[in-house]
């Protein structure tokens, strides 16, 4: 019989302290319920295993969106980071997006101060070993040294530590990232559990000394002073360094090309499948032969350090070879790395055994967020984070689930990509994936997002009357520009060759108060209402089959006309609705009529 | 996505049989009917703002293009859900010309409704729980049949060809929006060729689009048999030619030059060729009004003939600037016939067909015959028969879309696509010329079937050195 109320009784367990695992933490605790994390190494909690940085296209939007939910990331790196940019600004104001280098030693102080002083939150450091599960309902988790923490919810934000194995060259060994153990049992209390689980990859660059890179040359790329903060309420950031641009050359394809035999990657010893967009420096230059070079970019880890981080230079070649190639590039001619780079494989859950809570459809009360749902970038993690802290306070208070649509948030779009469509490589956000990306906007996630933070008990009242003094001014600011002077101003605004800075002289009186974000808001929406519109028809008119069930125990082997390739897909997916089979890749519009004709019996 | 929106467009499709009939039936289906029919119909004596469901209303057809009336109609409208298909419907009957049928189908289109595919009314009636699932299935098996056999008949021999084809145009537009996104969500890559290899691909893809849009008119003809001309001076006999090839007195004869005004049509097989002969106007200069518009009109079916017969009086073989100037253009596909040969007492027919040549250079050699006592017909068939499987030999490939639903979707992906080209070109937001690629890519998915943002994904990472 468990023991409630004991001290071994939360409400929920969070299972790992990286950016998924402490926006859950810190969203169950702050709406209220007694809260345990457990994590490995309580100095890592936060840690940046790959590049210093947050932000960068579509992730951007989601630090924005956490933060509009009431999350913490936002906060933390507009406090924390030491060069900030916006990148697209040629490109077009809805792909905007924001991207800040982090002081990670820095940042990660942050999170564990956060985290210590919020109430109802228990940090232990230890290792689980197995779920305890009871009539089909996650009940606790038992710990490496026997000990059982009950708990009314688990999430599991695990990371890269299910199995974790680390390759550098044709060595090999276990660990969550370098410098921590793996976790070996959980995987298997999952899969007792009838969870079924891939394996994936992933891998990160060596880091380099700083005194030993000549930067001189080097192309210098600073930070943006008025870039506007991540979280709605800060008011500033500082830009305290520059990165610097160099280039791999013929000698360095040349050093990889010839080492290959002794990359674990191409020697078949890897088996989980890694990302494509982030590519290790063997792949790019087995796979781009004729591209004479790849650009790097050098990151400085933090003000209290001088380790640097190479970003485009993911390897796990020998030690001796990454040394190698490295010091063919300019710059890099006499360098020395401190840590080297490496590749790591772990197991992850298929996504699809997930509900849009994030709860599993199989066991009731656990939770999964981050990687462990086969995602990749503390962005994505941090997002499914809070959503499922939030959702399993929902599930344990008996409300309704917070569930984002694809059309209010690139977190509804990454959570619903995840459940509808799975996936077989590390996912990452990119703008693409998003349907409506005009009105998915960085600039807008505060008035997108922040009733339902506020509604659910999460987002403080600062940043709440911060969004809702924006709400206003920029209410004020179109209607300014749609009555004065017959709405001329409005009308000219539409037009590409103009922006407000143009007409800005004809009024500059009356919009004194307005300052540089309401006004490049309202501009923005001006210039794309039309098309806002037809993307906001369009979603009115699918809604209509976002209702249409296709019910759980459908069978869509005894549908006469559907192909067997889009049977074995329904039938591995089962989604919840015609909407979410309308998305699911090879599901062809026959088909959706098909089904769209059984769901109405 | 766009799969879904299908099942609330505004549908519609001519109801009545193909051909020529007393009366046509458009017939329409969705939301949008009631907006669309105020715009097109135009009764005379209600007021049709306050249009009743049910009660037969008769006007004109109005055609908002050219602003003017293009025929008279009945129409009614019935509010849903009681209507058929549970929707707002209306019903229009116009007179039963081919052409002024499709003209209204087009106008309609125009103003917003999408053309039915196939058993689609029935669909709809399924869907709003008018018609049993029994009964739905039935007509869902006819939709596959249909999309399949409109295949079939596309492509002849080479199944799937067409596909195929619009899969490459459908890759292409992919590889356009690989480059855009390409540049969206990786600003500090570096793609040096990009620019040009848009260009490059969006070029390309408009040709084949268009080579598609063409291939209608083809498959048009097609249909409708060979047209062959028979032209030549007046009195020469070419309305008797007519008369005894097609067994019938159709055409009226007579011994005095420019019987003939206005063009006369008939349809036959030629050794199961379909084809359509038209007796024209005889060629020469007038003054009077009546035959010199007969003789207009005689020049424009030249134009358009897959074969034509220049007919000569046996007695008259001078050379003339007429046709001088249809040979000009249409060298090959003219068979010169020799006519009234009975009257010619023991010539030398040979001698008579080398200084024809000589004269005329001529591709296709000459053919005496008689309409009188039907001498030299069946050389003169094979002549023609001759002509036909050279042009068939001619046409590049079979591949060709079969419908107006077809070309109407692939002239609005190209519209689509040049607006996007330009929109390139004047450095516009890429996310807003993305949107435009996707409508592209969406009326060449109603043609054949997806593609999924994971599908632009796939070829970016593939075509595209990416990664940080
Ligand atoms: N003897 C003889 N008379 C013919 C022959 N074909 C036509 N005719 C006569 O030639 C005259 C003109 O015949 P049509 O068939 O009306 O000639 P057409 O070329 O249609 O003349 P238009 O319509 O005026 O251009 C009529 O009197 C016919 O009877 C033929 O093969 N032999
Ligand atoms: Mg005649």
């Amino acid at each position: 019989m468990i023991k409630k109320y004991g001290d071994n009784f939360f409400d929920v367990i969070v299972v790992g302290s990286g950016h998924a695992g402490i926006e859950a933490c810190l969203a169950t605790s702050r709406m209220g319920l007694k809260t345990a994390v457990i994590t490995i190494n309580l100095d890592n909690m936060g840690q940046m295993s790959c590049n210093p940085a947050i932000g960068g296209l579509a992730k951007g939007h989601l630090v924005r969106e956490i933060d509009a939910l009431g999350g913490e990331m936002g906060k933390a790196i507009d406090k924390t980071g030491i060069q900030f940019r916006t990148l697209n600004t040629k490109k077009g104001p809805a792909v905007r997006s924001s991207r800040a280098q982090a002081d990670m030693f820095r940042y990660k102080a942050y999170m564990k101060n956060i985290i210590e002083s919020v109430d109802n939150l228990t940090v232990i450091q230890s290792m689980v070993d197995s779920l305890i599960v009871e009539n089909g309902k996650a009940a606790g988790v038992t710990l490496w040294t026997g000990d059982n923490i009950y708990s009314d919810a688990v999430i599991l934000t695990t990371g890269t530590f299910l199995r974790g194995l680390i390759h550098i060259g044709l060595f090999n060994y276990n660990a969550g990232r370098a410098g921590d153990f793996a976790s070996n049992n959980l995987s298997l209390s999952l899969i007792e559990n009838g969870i079924e689980i891939g394996r994936l990859k992933t891998g990160t660059t060596p880091r380099l000394d700083g005194r030993t890179i000549d930067f001189y040359d080097l192309e210098e790329q600073k930070g943006e002073d008025d870039f506007i903060p991540f979280s709605i309420a800060d008011k500033n950031i500082t830009n305290s360094i520059s990165c610097h641009i160099t280039y791999t050359n013929k000698n360095t394809h040349n050093i990889i090309a010839n080492d290959l035999d002794k990359s674990p990657l191409y020697c078949g010893i890897i088996k989980g499948v890694g990302p494509r967009y982030c590519p290790s420096i063997e792949d790019k230059v087995v796979r781009f032969k004729d591209k004479e070079r790849h650009q790097i970019f050098l990151e400085r880890e933090s003000l209290e350090s001088v380790e640097y981080y190479p970003n485009g230079l993911s390897t796990s070649l020998p030690l001796q070879t990454q040394l190698n190639f490295l010091r063919t590039i300019k710059g890099l001619e006499n360098v020395k790395i401190m840590r080297p780079g490496y590749a790591i494989e772990y197991d992850y859950v298929l996504p699809t055994q997930l509900k849009h809570s994030l709860e599993t459809k199989k066991i009731e009360g656990l939770f999964l967020a981050g990687q462990i749902n086969g995602t990749s970038g503390y962005e994505e993690a941090a997002a499914q984070g809070i959503i499922a802290g939030i959702n399993s306070v929902m599930k344990i208070k008996n409300l309704d689930p917070l569930v984002l649509g694809r059309d209010e948030g690139y977190i509804g779009v990454l959570i619903d990509d995840l459940i509808t469509l799975g996936t077989t490589e590390p996912y990452r956000m990119f703008t693409s994936r998003a349907e409506y990306r005009l009105l998915l906007r960085e600039d807008n996630a505060d008035f997108r997002l922040c009733e339902y933070g506020k509604n659910i008990g999460l987002l403080d009242e600062v940043r709440y009357s911060a969004y809702k003094d924006k709400l206003t001014k920029f209410n004020e600011l179109k209607v300014f520009l749609e009555t004065y002077e017959n709405g001329k101003y409005y009308a000219l605004l539409k037009r590409p060759d103009f922006s407000i800075d143009d007409i800005m002289p004809e009024f500059k009186k009356n919009i004194k108060k307005f300052n540089k974000d309401i006004i490049s808001r309202v501009q923005l929406f001006v210039k794309y209402e039309g098309y806002i519109n037809r993307q906001k028809e369009e979603i009115s008119r699918l809604k209509k089959f976002e209702n249409v069930k296709l019910g759980d125990n459908i069978d869509f082997n005894a549908i006469p006309g559907l192909s067997l390739e889009v049977v074995e897909k329904l039938n591995k997916i089962k989604p919840g609705t015609i909407a979410e089979a309308s998305r699911i890749s090879g599901i062809t519009p026959a088909a959706v009529s098909i089904l769209l004709m059984r769901c109405r019996n | 996505m766009s799969s879904l929106t299908y099942e609330i467009d505004t549908i519609c499709a001519i109801s009545s049989p193909p051909g020529e009939g007393a009366i046509s039936i458009i017939r329409a289906s969705g939301e949008d009917s009631i907006n669309i029919l105020k715009k097109i119909f135009k009764p005379y004596n209600d007021n049709f703002y306050e249009i009743k469901s049910r009660r037969l209303y008769t006007g004109r057809v109005f055609d908002f293009q050219t602003e003017s009336y293009v025929d008279e109609a009945a129409c009614i409208f019935i509010k849903g859900p009681g209507s058929y298909t549970g929707d707002d419907m209306f019903e229009l009957y116009p007179h039963g010309g081919i052409f002024n049928t499709k003209y209204i189908l087009e106008i309609i289109l125009k103003l917003g409704a999408r053309l039915a595919y196939n058993g689609e009314f029935t669909k709809r009636a399924y869907l709003n729980n008018k018609i049993s699932l029994v009964k739905a299935e039935a007509i869902l098996e006819i939709i596959k049949a249909n999309s399949l056999r409109t295949l079939v008949i596309a492509n002849n021999e080479l199944n799937g060809a067409l596909e195929k084809k619009i899969n490459t145009i459908k890759e292409d537009y992919v590889y356009l929006l690989a480059s855009v996104e390409a540049l969206i969500d990786f600003p500090e890559e570096t793609f040096e060729t990009i620019n040009e290899d848009f260009f490059k691909k969006a070029g390309e893809a408009s040709l084949l689009i268009g080579d598609l849009i063409d291939s209608y008119q083809n498959y048009e003809l097609n249909k409708h048999g060979f047209s062959v001309v028979i032209t030549g001076a007046p009195n020469v006999g070419k309305s008797s030619i007519l008369n005894r090839m097609t067994g019938k007195n159709r055409a009226i004869v007579s011994e005095s030059p420019g019987t003939t005004r206005d063009y006369i049509e008939e349809n036959l097989f030629l050794s199961n060729k379909p084809i359509k002969i038209i007796d024209t106007a005889g060629l020469r200069e007038t003054a009077e009004t009546l035959e010199h518009e007969g003789i207009k009109r005689s020049y424009g079916q030249i134009k358009t003939a897959d074969s034509v017969l220049y007919v000569f009086d046996i007695n008259d073989l001078s050379e003339n600037e007429i046709l001088r100037n249809i040979l000009e253009e249409k060298r090959e596909i003219l068979i010169p016939i020799i006519n009234k040969v009975d009257l010619l007492k023991d010539e030398d027919l040979n001698q008579i067909k080398k200084n024809i040549m000589k004269a005329f250079k001529f591709a296709n050699s000459p053919i005496f015959i008689s309409a009188k006592t039907g001498y030299g017909f069946d050389e003169m068939k094979k002549a023609v028969h001759d002509v036909i499987l050279k042009m068939e030999s001619m046409v590049k490939d079979d591949i060709g879309i079969t419908t107006i639903r077809q070309k109407n979707l692939l002239v609005k992906s190209l519209n689509i696509l040049s607006k996007a080209k330009d929109k390139f070109m004047e450095g516009q937001p890429l996310e807003l010329i993305s949107i435009d690629l996707k409508d592209g890519i969406n009326a060449l998915e109603e043609i054949i079937g997806g593609v999924t943002g994971e599908d632009v994904l796939d070829l970016l990472f593939k075509e595209f050195c990416i990664g940080k």
